[in-house]
């Protein structure tokens, strides 16, 4: 039996409770958080928490450390990582002792564990008879605090003092009453004071209904049951862990990812990540990182356990995240690398980086676990930022608006991999396009799937995105994204994801793009920045990076978007897992029929041949191509591709081959 | 404290390693003298450790010293009286 297996005797004898009631305030621990994000959600004003979900709900339990995270909501993921070091931080600054009943600290500080500093944190004691029991946090990513451009992620920024107002843990409320020059701080430095007031009362309001559900639960099953049943879920999550990497051999396993570019420095960035197994102890080592970059990529210390997300959902990915599960782990971050910025450096851009280092933890761990690795996912959050004045009818006022473009997820040793899906650390959800084309001056012209975009593989990776806008409204923006330059790569024989690009169209009527599946003939575009051969096709084969573009970067800056201008960002694929010549012919087949894969895709990378008119797979053609592929594979002369359009016009869709035939 | 842990220069290094400092001790669990000081992240936030390597057994950890410029961060503030803002 696993020396980590508890049994409800046990329980009993260790917390002094019987299984049945510590499985019940567990579960309710994490019902409250549940409860408080639908009150945060509901509450708030801003898109990104409204509609996109980009938030966090907390419980901890108080320690003589500081605190442990006991129970979080499902929302971004990367806060069940990060809020628990965080909060015991906070604590031990402001100390326990010198909160109050009702009081609320906020902060949004990344250099004392936070994030970037639109993603703002509040703390409050739950108070049961005069003491104080546990902690309950929040976390939520607001419009904006100040800083060169809007929405607080700035590229170009190369201190921090670009980027907005830091503010290090203060009072928001005291004893309930909201603390007057905290909050004219923080909304006569931001330019959407409308949004924010709501967001900082949503928060406040969040805690509040938080401590009164846990009050509920404490006068239910009495205090001592509920601290014990805290202990009971923080130690499960760590026997699970450590019974998991028990099976893992002793050892270090190493990866390395790349950071297209900072946005200062046209070059890549290198992220170094060992993971050291002793027993069922482990430390993750990022030592090898690049120094901090010049530009606005980096984080504080949060990354050190971000990365463990890639732990986690390959070790244990279906027991309730909270902070036992980081107990068996240690994390180092050199100070002054790019996974631990040194003040002033900018630190606007973390989520490009947590990606990479999820990825790379991942990566490192598939070396151990080769039978359950992973593929790469997109590994960009892809966001772009509007600024601008809605001076459509009836309208008359500054805007500042964001998107994500959701992606791929990495194909699995079991399963092609999730498509249309925000990056593992965020797990938010998309915009609302109805609320965005209402509240702000765009139009969601196209939003759909890229054929030929997922990584080949025998499982295939999930694919790429397109968003296609029309401004209503002269406008600028701010692009970050990843893996332009670079790929998601495939993993066991698998094929890297196709990269991503970014492009103006024009010379075309917005109400009839001539697209197909993500496809637009290349006279009707203008690259903005990308990998694109000298006929402007996107192509990561023969193109260059950043041939004929606008910008050299995948990281701009206040780019003029101007009335009537349509851009599109295609986010890149994710990569594949194993050998795309041992996939299911069947499954490549319903590929085509879905138009993920297109006719020659099929055959160029999966080696099935498919009748353009009727999407039947032709079996002896199939089985001779396959068999000449996998000679050549033998002897070296022929190789998985990234994933790519092997067929691209450049004039009308007519020349796309599918079209053609399918109009016999 | 004072302002010396607030702004700090970009290092010159291309690539950067944390340094282990190697300690004379012996491993209470596994025996081994492979014992090793450096700067950590724990869950409950950072913290400097003395630890074997060999079982990564932690013999002590501690809250940074000052001197021990971990984290990079530290506010001028931290040690002062605390008043009802803060």
């Amino acid at each position: 039996m696993d020396r980590y297996f508890i049994s409800a005797d046990d329980v009993k004898k260790t917390y002094d409770i019987d299984i049945v009631t510590a499985e019940s305030i567990r579960n309710g621990l994490i019902q409250i958080t549940r409860q408080m994000q639908v009150t945060l959600v509901r509450g708030a004003l801003t898109p990104y928490v409204r509609d996109m979900m980009d938030m966090a709900t907390c419980i901890h339990r108080l320690t003589e450390e500081g605190s442990e995270l006991i129970a979080i909501t499902e929302g971004c993921v990367q806060h069940a990582f990060t809020q628990g070091p965080l909060v015991s931080h906070i604590l031990r600054e402001w100390g326990v002792e010198n909160f109050q009943e009702g009081d609320v600290v906020f902060t949004n500080d990344s250099f004392r564990g936070s994030l970037h500093f639109c993603d703002v944190n509040c703390v409050r004691l739950c108070f049961w008879e005069g003491k104080p029991v546990f902690v309950l946090s929040d976390t939520s990513h607001i419009a904006d605090m100040g800083g060169n451009t809007a929405g607080g992620v700035t590229p170009g920024a190369t201190v921090y003092f670009q980027e907005g107002i830091r503010v290090p843990p203060m009072l928001l409320y005291a004893n309930d009453i909201p603390v007057r020059s905290t909050f004219n701080l923080l909304l006569e430095n931001c330019r959407t004071p409308y949004l924010n007031l709501g967001d900082l009362r949503a928060l406040y309001g969040t805690l509040s209904i938080g401590e009164r559900l846990l009050h509920s639960l404490i006068k239910r099953w009495g205090l001592d049951n509920v601290l014990a049943a805290a202990r009971y879920t923080l130690d499960h999550a760590e026997r699970k862990a450590r019974s998991a990497l028990s099976e893992i051999p002793d050892g270090i396993y190493e990866a390395t990812e790349f950071l297209d570019d900072d946005g200062i420095e046209d070059k890549p960035v290198k992220i170094h990540c060992a993971i050291s197994i002793r027993g069922d102890n482990a430390e993750i080592d990022f030592s090898g990182s690049a120094v901090q970059c010049l530009g606005y990529i980096g984080s504080g210390w949060a990354d050190a356990f971000r990365c463990a997300l890639g732990i986690k959902l390959f070790i244990d990915p279906g027991t309730p995240m909270n902070s036992g599960f980081l107990r068996p782990f240690d994390a180092i971050v050199p100070p002054g690398s790019v996974v631990c910025k040194l003040p002033p450096g900018s630190i606007a851009e973390h989520s490009q980086l947590g990606n990479r280092t999820v990825s790379a933890a991942a990566r490192a761990l598939s070396l151990a676990l080769p039978e359950r690795g992973f593929a790469d996912e997109s590994a960009t959050l892809t966001s772009t930022h509007f600024e601008g004045f809605d001076d459509r009818h009836g309208k008359g006022n500054p805007f500042t608006t964001g998107i994500i473009t959701p992606a791929g997820w990495g194909a699995t040793y079991k399963s092609d991999g999730v498509s249309y899906c925000a990056v593992a650390i965020a797990n938010c959800y998309d915009y609302i396009v109805e609320f965005l084309e209402q509240e702000y001056p765009l139009v969601v012209l196209e939003r759909e799937f890229v054929i030929d975009s997922g990584g080949p593989g025998k499982y295939r990776g999930g694919l790429a995105t397109y968003v296609t806008l029309l401004a209503l409204a002269d406008q600028e923006f701010n692009l970050w994204a990843e893996n332009y330059r670079g790929a998601a790569l495939g993993v066991h024989g698998g094929g890297n994801g196709k990269p991503g690009y970014t492009t103006f169209i024009e010379g075309t009527d917005p109400t009839n793009l001539p697209t197909w599946e993500g496809i637009t003939p290349s006279k009707y575009f203008k690259p903005f920045c990308g990998t694109f051969d000298k006929d402007k096709r996107p192509d990561p084969i023969n193109g260059k990076y950043g041939l004929g573009c606008i910008s050299w970067s995948d990281k701009s800056i206040r780019v003029r978007f101007p009335k009537g201008a349509i851009f599109r960002t295609v986010v890149p694929g994710a990569g594949g897992y194993g050998n795309p010549l041992e996939r299911d012919a069947d499954k490549v087949a319903q590929d085509v029929r879905n138009r993920f894969v297109s006719v020659a895709a099929a055959e160029e990378s999966y080696g099935v041949i498919i009748d353009p008119c009727s999407l039947q797979i032709n079996k002896e053609a199939t089985a001779s191509k396959r068999k000449e592929l996998s000679e050549k594979q033998a002897k070296g002369e022929w190789q998985v591709s990234v994933a790519h359009h092997p067929v691209y016009p450049l004039e009308t869709l007519d020349e796309i081959v599918e079209i053609k035939e399918s109009r016999r | 404290m004072g302002i010396e842990h607030m702004i700090y220069r970009r290092p010159n290094e291309e690539f950067i390693f944390i340094k282990k400092e190697p300690i004379d001790a012996k491993c209470p669990k596994c025996g081994s003298t492979d014992i090793k000081k450096y700067p950590i992240i724990h869950y409950t936030g950072p913290r400097v450790v003395i630890k074997c390597q060999s079982c990564f057994h932690k013999l002590s950890m501690w809250y940074p010293k000052a001197d021990e410029m971990w984290p990079p961060f530290r506010p001028a503030t931290e040690g002062w009286k605390i008043s009802r803002s803060g």
